[in-house]
C-alpha cells in the first residue's frame, strides 16, 4: 500500500456511503426495467407477465431517486463513520472470503476439510495455533455427524467419504 | 364462541399427543436457546429449522416453528437480566430495571415476575387469539382480490410507516423486496421471468435463504468486527417481592397482557414497540416514578408480559388475512406454504387441525417455558457465558448448513453469502429490513390480486367503487402522510427497530 492506497483510504473515508447505495439501487432498479420489456406488457388474455414488473421498477426507480436526494440533504452516512474502522472491516472481509472459498471448494474437499479451515482460519485471530485447530476440528465434526447422519442431509463428501 | 371452545379442545387432542408435545418442547428448547444466546435470534433460529421440518406433518412442524417464536421471547429477558445484554430486540427495555434489580441481588425478583408475565401474557393473548380469529376469518372470507389488494397495500405502508426511522428508506427496502420476488415464475401466466438461464433462479429465491443472509449472517458479520468481547454474569440468588411491590407488579402484568396483544393486531409493529410502551406507561402510572431505572419491579414486569402477549396478537393477521406481521411470522407463513397451505381466512375451514392444534400448543408451550424459566433461569444464563469469539463462528457453520439443507446444494450458501453481505450494508445505512422479507413473502399475492382486480374490474375502477377496498386505501395513505410528519417533526424514536421478533 503506497501514497496512493492511503489517499484512496481517505477519499473513500470522506465519501457518503448513502449516496453510492442509493445510485446502485437505481441502477439495479434501471435494469430490471429494461430486462422487463422481454415479458409482454399484454396478452390477449389480458394483462401480461410484464405489466407488474415494468410499474414496480418504474416506481423503484422514483423511491430510487428520492432517497439519493435524502441521502445528499437529509440523513448522511459518511463512509467513515458509518462503517467501522479498517483492521474491523477486514476481519469481516477475512469471513467473507472464508465462505466464498469454503463454496468454491468444499465439493472437492468434502465439507470436514472445508468447514474446518473456515473454522481455523477465524479462530486463529482468537485463539492459539492448536487450540484453533482443535476446536475447528470438533465443531466441524459435531455438525458434520448431526446433520449427515442425524437429519440425512446430503453434505458434499471427499472420495473418502467426509 | 361456543364453537370456539369446541373447535379448541379438538386442538387439544391434536397437540397432546406425544409427538406433538416432543416438537413443542424442541421449539420452545430451541427458542430459549437463540432467545439467550446474543447474534442469532427466533427469526433465523425458524429459518435454520424449516428444512429440517419437510419430513414432518404440517400441524407438527407449524407446531415447533411457533414455539420458537414465542420461546425467544423469554430467552430474551434472561441475558437482559444477568448481563445486560438482549438476546433479542423485544427484551432491550428489560435491561433499564432488570440489570439494576440483578446488581442489587435481586435478578431472581426480575427473572420470576418476569417469566409469570410472560405466561399470563402468553395466555390473554393466545385466549384473545382463539376468540377474535375465526370471525375475523369469516369476515375476510367476503374480500375479493381488490380487497385485498388494498389490504396489502394498507399492511405495507403500515410496515414501512412504524418501521425505521426514515420513510424513504423503509419504502426502499419495500422495493428490493418487491423486484427480488419477481426472479422466478409468474405467479398468473406461469412464465420464467430474471432467470437468465440459471436453473437454481427458475423458481425464484428461496425465503429461508435471504433471511438466513440478511438477519442471520449480517448479525455474525457485525459480531466478526469485534469478537474480543465478553459478557459476565450475575448470580440468581433472592426471589422475593417485597411489601407494596405486589399490586403494582400484578397490575402491569394486567396492563401489559392487553397492550401486547392489540398491539400485535397492528403490521408492522415489532415485540419491542408494545415493551417499550408498556415501560412508559408503568412509569407515568407507577407512584414511585423515580425507582424506574433503578430497579422497578414493575419496570420489569409490564414490558415482559406486553413482549409476549404480542405474539399471539401478531398470529392473528396472519391465520386470518394470510398477512405476517413481522420477519419471524414472515418465515412461519413460509412454512405453511411450503407444507401446501395457504394461511388466509379460507385457513380455518380447510386445515382447522393446524390452526386449533397450533393454538393449543401453544398453551402446553407457555407451561412448558414457565417450568423451563421459574426454576431454571440460572442454568440458561451459564449459555449466555459462551465466548463471542467461540459462539460466532459456530453459529456461522450452522447457518451455512442451515442454508444447505434448503436445497442441498452449495448454490444455497451463495445466495446467502450475497444476502449476508447486503444485509451488513443495509444495517449500516439503517436501511430496515423486515419490509424488504414481509413484501417478498406478499409479493405474489400482491401481484396475483392486482391483475384479477384489473381483469375483473376492467381497470382501476374496483378499487375505489369498492367501500372496504377504498378505506384501506385511505388508511394506507394517512398512515404514510403521517408517518413522513412524525419524521420531520424528528418524533420517531429508535425503538421501532426491526431487528427481530
Amino acid at each position: 500500500m503506497s501514497g496512493f492506497g492511503n489517499r484512496f483510504t481517505s477519499w473513500l473515508k470522506k465519501q457518503n456511503a448513502g449516496l453510492f447505495f442509493s445510485i446502485l439501487f437505481i441502477l439495479f432498479s434501471i435494469f430490471f426495467l429494461i430486462v422487463s420489456f422481454d415479458y409482454p406488457y399484454s396478452t390477449k388474455f389480458g394483462i401480461g407477465p410484464g405489466f407488474f414488473p415494468r410499474w414496480v421498477s418504474i416506481l423503484a426507480i422514483l423511491v430510487g431517486v428520492f432517497y439519493l436526494i435524502s441521502s445528499v440533504t437529509k440523513d448522511k452516512f459518511i463512509f467513515g463513520e458509518t462503517f467501522p474502522d479498517k483492521q474491523a472491516l477486514k476481519s469481516v472481509a477475512l469471513v467473507v472470503i472464508g465462505i466464498a472459498v469454503f463454496i468454491l471448494i468444499a465439493n472437492t474437499t468434502g465439507f470436514v476439510i472445508a468447514s474446518s479451515l473456515l473454522l481455523f482460519s477465524i479462530f486463529i485471530r482468537q485463539y492459539n495455533w492448536w487450540q484453533s485447530i482443535l476446536l475447528a476440528i470438533v465443531v466441524t465434526v459435531i455438525c458434520f455427524l448431526i446433520f449427515k447422519k442425524g437429519f440425512s442431509v446430503p453434505l458434499p463428501v471427499n472420495p473418502w467419504g467426509f | 364462541m361456543l364453537e370456539s371452545v369446541m373447535s379448541l379442545m379438538e386442538g387439544f387432542s391434536v397437540a397432546i399427543s406425544p409427538m406433538n408435545i416432543l416438537y413443542c418442547f424442541i421449539g420452545c428448547f430451541v427458542g430459549m436457546l437463540v432467545g439467550v444466546l446474543p447474534g442469532i435470534g427466533p427469526t433465523e433460529a425458524t429459518a435454520l429449522l424449516i428444512p429440517l421440518t419437510f419430513g414432518m406433518e404440517p400441524v407438527s412442524a407449524i407446531i415447533m416453528l411457533a414455539g420458537i417464536y414465542y420461546g425467544g421471547m423469554y430467552g430474551g429477558t434472561i441475558t437482559s437480566v444477568l448481563i445486560n445484554t438482549p438476546g433479542e430486540a423485544a427484551s432491550v427495555i428489560t435491561c433499564l430495571d432488570g440489570y439494576p434489580l440483578a446488581k442489587q441481588g435481586r435478578a431472581g425478583v426480575a427473572l420470576k415476575v418476569a417469566a409469570v408475565g410472560s405466561f399470563v401474557g402468553g395466555l390473554i393473548s393466545i385466549i384473545g387469539l382463539a376468540l377474535i380469529a375465526p370471525p375475523l376469518a369469516e369476515f375476510a372470507l367476503r374480500f375479493g382480490p381488490t380487497e385485498m389488494f388494498a389490504l396489502l397495500v394498507f399492511g405495507m405502508s403500515m410496515v414501512v410507516g412504524l418501521m425505521g426511522k426514515s420513510l424513504v428508506r423503509g419504502l426502499v427496502a419495500v422495493f428490493i423486496g418487491l423486484l427480488l420476488a419477481l426472479v422466478g415464475m409468474d405467479p398468473v401466466s406461469g412464465r420464467i421471468r430474471y432467470a437468465f438461464g440459471v436453473n437454481q433462479l427458475v423458481s425464484g429465491l428461496d425465503l429461508v435463504t435471504i433471511c438466513m443472509g440478511l438477519f442471520g449472517l449480517s448479525e455474525i458479520l457485525v459480531g466478526m468486527e469485534n469478537l474480543y468481547i465478553h459478557n459476565k454474569t450475575s448470580s440468581v440468588n433472592s426471589s422475593r417481592l417485597e411489601k407494596g411491590e405486589m399490586r403494582p407488579t400484578v397490575m402491569s402484568i394486567i396492563r401489559g397482557s392487553f397492550l401486547g396483544f392489540f398491539m400485535g393486531l397492528i403490521p408492522g409493529t415489532s415485540s419491542a414497540i408494545p415493551a417499550l410502551i408498556s415501560y412508559s406507561m408503568e412509569k407515568r402510572l407507577s407512584k414511585h416514578p423515580e425507582k424506574f431505572g433503578k430497579g422497578a419491579v414493575e419496570g420489569v414486569a409490564g414490558p415482559e408480559t406486553a413482549n409476549n402477549s404480542y405474539v399471539g396478537g401478531a398470529m392473528i393477521p396472519l391465520f386470518t388475512l394470510g398477512i405476517p406481521c413481522s420477519p419471524t411470522i414472515a418465515i412461519l407463513m413460509g412454512a405453511f406454504m411450503m407444507h401446501g397451505l395457504t394461511p388466509g381466512p379460507t385457513l380455518f375451514i380447510e386445515s382447522p387441525i393446524v390452526v386449533w392444534g397450533t393454538i393449543a400448543s401453544m398453551f402446553i408451550g407457555n407451561v412448558i417455558l414457565l417450568i423451563m424459566n421459574w426454576p431454571l433461569a440460572g442454568a440458561w444464563a451459564k449459555v449466555a457465558n459462551i465466548p463471542n469469539k467461540l459462539l460466532y463462528p459456530v453459529v456461522l457453520i450452522i447457518a451455512m448448513l442451515g442454508a444447505y439443507t434448503v436445497s442441498n446444494s452449495l448454490f444455497e450458501i451463495g445466495v446467502m453469502l450475497v444476502f449476508g453481505i447486503i444485509g451488513y450494508v443495509l444495517k449500516k445505512l439503517e436501511i430496515p429490513m423486515a419490509p424488504i422479507v414481509l413484501v417478498y413473502v406478499l409479493s405474489e399475492m400482491i401481484e396475483r390480486s392486482l391483475l384479477q382486480s384489473l381483469k375483473i374490474n376492467k381497470g382501476f375502477s374496483g378499487l375505489y367503487s369498492s367501500p372496504i377496498a377504498l378505506g384501506f386505501l385511505i388508511a394506507a395513505v394517512l398512515i404514510l402522510v403521517l408517518s413522513l410528519y412524525a419524521e420531520f417533526r424528528n418524533k420517531k424514536t429508535d425503538f421501532l427497530n426491526d431487528s427481530d421478533g
